[in-house]
């Protein structure tokens, strides 16, 4: 037995040394592809079309879908910063998605909403409509109240009701800049390959200042290290993740607090599935593989200077299932479609994206958390080589840290929302700080998320912040 | 991390661990002070450009205002590349975008070398560069720089292409247009430039464009770029030519440029022929969906009450778009719609049925419906009844129960009272 258990601990060594070699490898590739990326893209930016087509007629109408539940305190702030934005012709649609608080209440009396009768076709079928709410003063804003039935659900019921032919989903406590919906739409319309899906960068709101027309005042950073972790998370996730990934034209996720849609392609594609707690990453897995399989050429896309602030979760409780949703999500995005993994039916993504996302992201906190078990195996069996433990955990360490500072990196490099020296310095400091605690309690979520699937208790996990409740907090990074 | 005998190989990996790790710290140190430093120079730098655009935009507006563009070039002759040149050049596109010195503004430009300056960098090989210059000359809009843009138009980066295309229809001229125009076969042809980017780019050049877009020969011109071109005149202001050109392709064997050219037709209230609805009426039956929907919006915008009747029978198309802006269409109609409504009501087509009832709300049809509750006109009375009650049947009572909460004629309360039956309350 001993000897089995010796020879387990000395192969799980080789195959965990292999596995943090690819990994990190991986992640330098992405990395390096970004920074030329980034660095094409801030100059493109200086010369886009974007105010041509601010003022076009040919700019594509949008509708602007926000499904709401419970949130009262945040909906009028987000509809009115979102009626705001500088686009030519769009719509907000809001989803009241069975609502048990004010929400609708709050609307219709700001809005002075009436009630209306409105034609109303199940392309994809959701729960039960209520009511449409409309008012003449505010054209552009329709409220659709409907039964409960989750996010998915309410997008479903927000594309039946929308009239244009691209929705862009956004969530209800976050906030678009004013020109972020047009800076999406442009590779949609520079392209010569059809963009079915678009997503931009989301950024952490909370310790944002608000002006009086709900334009953004002043940045500044909260003193919660909670939320400072998640914004380097954020930092690194968008600013090199995403734009590595999209260069491939490999992206699996664009937030869905911040993303546009091609309506018909998403139809065609049977819309969100409801059930699946991460209804954006499903959608994008679908979208690939209804593209794939009939052979036509497109392009889903991330572009990295349209923003989008949210509000991410405050308090360890809810982070636990925040990030427990997403994995959660991930896996049955994943393994909803698991026939593309190493089907070269299904080319890069299925050759490539998929297979990485199972053995990397999926298992990643399995591979983590066995990891230590087995280092503390190790260390009762007499077989840890303390110089070389030490080594190996310094130097996972200070990968970390350098992935986390070349996130800080890029963001000083392009966009530099954080202004002051104090910004930075902090967020540098939390880069170093995550990989001391932070960074395991979110892979022990994630192994959580993982036996909850293998258990079936894959249900919707809510998550309540400061300033509203949803079920969806904050973009994945 | 296993205990292993003191060997080469264990030297080895450790040694390997080691100097990943000292790179690593080295690369870190490296983005940390490259932040570092590019933090402090670009505070320096914004710092001094601020202060430069605020000396010069000073100097600027005073010279503008007393010596016009008879200004002393050198006493604004900047090095090409500093923070000067920067700060004259952000001041002279702010000036220029004001518009109140928009014409000396863009001379200046010329005075001060910057047209020459980026002319020079069009011949360079860096694709970015390349395409930051043209940019620049097509915000500066410098006439003179047309000839040296125009052979831009042959190159086959879509980036360039699209820049230049975008940059010559800022600066306006009509050489610039007519190259255009003439390349628009080969730019649309070979995805070179998207045609959203082509028709934005089309309007830029106003109603100068229109006599171009309309005097090339198009007959033998793929149907797309027809199309791509009465589009450009639909959004373009009403004319003469427009109106020929578009009633020259309404029978086109294309089903994008019989639509195309529908929506030109329907924009062009004012230069329309008499026999229009003996040519428009017929695709209000086309077999493509598009057609019939852009046939129903143009002969509503046009006012053409000779087609309710065939409106009358787009209420039952088989698509949902062309029957929701059939109903639309005849709401414009007034009293012509009215018989139509009511036949249309009367049939088992419940689709066709909500449409009508949704638009009927929408356009505010259905607040006259409720006003002839109360009028004298016995037959006008009688319909509007019967529209409203098939309506109430159908769930869209909302403008009766509003009527009955806020309206002032009691007859009329007394009529909604009498029908209004589906237990919905004000």
């Amino acid at each position: 037995m001993r000897t089995a258990i010796i020879y387990f601990v000395i192969g799980f060594n080789f195959f965990v040394g292999a596995y943090f070699g690819i990994v990190n490898t991986v992640y330098a590739g992405l990395l390096i592809i970004s920074l030329f990326a980034i660095i094409r893209h801030i100059h493109r930016v200086k010369y886009s079309p974007i105010r041509d087509f601010r003022a076009s007629p040919e700019t594509p109408p949008v509708s602007i879908l926000m499904p709401v539940y419970n949130e009262e305190k945040a909906v009028i702030r987000s509809i009115r910063a979102t009626l705001s934005i500088d686009y030519p012709l769009f719509d907000v649609i809001l989803i009241n998605d069975g609502s048990d608080d004010a929400t609708l209440r709050t609307v219709i009396d700001t809005f002075r909403l009436k009630k209306i009768d409105r034609v109303y076709r199940n392309f994809l079928k959701t729960e039960a409509v209520k009511a449409f709410y409309y008012s003449n003063e505010t054209p552009n804003l329709l409220v659709i109240d409907k039964v409960r039935g989750g996010k998915a659900d309410a997008l479903n019921c927000g594309i039946n009701g929308s009239p244009s032919p691209y929705f862009c989903s956004v969530d209800a406590d976050s906030l678009l800049e004013k020109d972020a919906l047009i800076r999406l739409m442009t590779p949609v319309l520079e392209s010569g390959v059809p963009v079915i899906a678009c997503g931009g960068v989301v950024r952490v709101l909370n310790g944002v200042q608000l002006g009086d027309d709900l334009s953004i005042r002043k940045i500044d950073l909260p003193d919660k290290p909670i939320i400072l972790f998640q914004i380097v998370e954020y930092l690194r996730g968008f600013l090199f993740g995403r734009v590595g990934w999209d260069v491939l034209n490999s992206l699996l996720i664009i937030s869905g607090t911040f993303s546009l849609f091609h309506k018909a392609t998403v139809i065609e594609a049977g819309g969100f599935k409801v059930g699946n707690v991460s209804e954006d990453m499903e959608m994008i897995v679908r979208l690939h593989r209804h593209r794939l399989q009939q052979g036509k050429p497109y392009r889903i896309r991330f572009i990295s200077d349209p923003i989008c602030w949210t509000e991410v979760p405050e308090s360890v409780k809810m982070l636990a299932r925040q990030r427990r949703r997403w994995h959660l999500g991930l896996i049955q995005s994943i393994l909803h479609n698991r026939e593309m993994i190493f089907n070269p039916r299904y080319g890069t993504i299925g050759m490539l994206v998929m297979p990485y996302y199972v053995f990397f992201e999926i298992i990643g906190p399995f591979i983590e958390i066995v990891g230590y078990i087995v280092v503390l195996l190790s260390y009762a069996l007499g077989l840890l080589a303390v110089k070389f433990f030490v080594l190996f955990i310094t130097l996972a360490i200070f990968y970390g840290i350098f992935l986390s500072t070349a996130g800080i990196f890029l963001e000083e490099l392009t966009y530099r929302r954080y202004p002051a020296w104090g910004h930075m310095f902090r967020l540098l400091l939390y880069g170093v700080f995550e990989n001391f605690g932070y960074r395991q309690i979110n892979s022990f979520w994630r192994l959580q998320a993982m036996v909850r699937y293998l258990t079936g208790r894959t249900g919707w996990e809510y998550v309540e912040n400061k300033g509203a409740r949803s079920g969806a907090k904050g973009g994945r990074p | 991390m296993l205990e292993q005998p003191i060997s080469m190989h264990a030297d080895l990996t450790l040694i390997i661990i080691a100097t990943t790790i000292a790179a690593l710290v080295l690369l870190i140190t490296a983005l940390l002070l490259a932040s570092i430093v590019r933090r402090v120079l670009n505070d320096r730098m914004y710092g001094k450009l601020d202060a430069l655009r605020h000396e010069y935009g000073r100097r600027l507006s005073q010279v503008l205002e007393t010596e016009g563009i008879a200004v002393r070039a050198e006493a604004f002759q900047t090095k090409p590349g500093s923070l000067a040149w920067q700060a004259v050049e952000d001041v002279l596109f702010a000036i220029v975008s004001e518009g109140k010195y928009d014409k000396k503004g863009r001379a200046l430009f010329q005075r001060f070398g910057y047209v020459a300056f980026y002319e020079e960098q069009l011949a360079g090989r860096n694709v970015l560069a390349r395409a930051s210059a043209i940019d620049k000359l097509g915000r500066m809009r410098c006439t003179s720089s047309t000839p040296k843009l125009l052979p831009l138009l042959e190159e086959r980066d879509p980036e360039i292409l699209a820049v230049t295309v975008r940059a010559l229809s800022r600066i306006g001229t009509k050489e610039a247009l007519a190259a255009i125009i003439g390349r628009l076969p080969a730019l649309l042809g070979g995805s070179l430039v998207t045609r959203k980017a082509m028709e934005t780019a089309l309007l830029n050049f106003g109603e100068t464009a229109i006599p171009y877009l309309i005097g090339h020969h198009w007959e033998r011109a793929d149907p797309w770029i027809i199309s791509c071109i009465l589009e450009t005149l639909s959004h373009l202001a009403p004319d003469a030519r427009s109106v020929s050109l578009a009633i020259e392709h309404l029978h086109s064997p294309n089903s994008e440029v019989r639509s195309k050219a529908l929506k030109v037709l329907g924009r062009a209230k004012a230069n329309v022929p008499r026999h229009l609805a003996e040519l428009v009426l017929p695709l209000l039956e086309d077999p493509v969906w598009f057609v019939r929907l852009q046939a129903a919006i143009s002969v509503g915008t046009l006012m053409l009450t000779e087609a309710a009747g065939p409106l009358g029978k787009l209420l039952f198309d088989k698509n949902w778009h062309v029957r929701r802006q059939a109903a639309l269409a005849l709401t414009r109609f007034g009293h012509a719609a009215i018989d139509i409504f009511h036949e249309a009501l009367l049939t088992s087509d419940g689709y066709a049925k909500e449409s009508v009832c949704e638009e009927i709300e929408k356009a505010g049809f259905s607040d006259w419906l409720v006003a002839n509750l109360g009028g004298s006109d016995g037959q006008l009375r009688t319909k509007s009844r019967d529209i409203l009650t098939i309506m109430q049947r159908l769930h869209f009572s909302t403008p009766l129960i509003e009527y009955l909460a806020n309206g002032v004629d009691e007859r009329i309360k007394q009529e909604i009272r009498s029908f209004l039956t589906d237990g919905r309350k004000p």
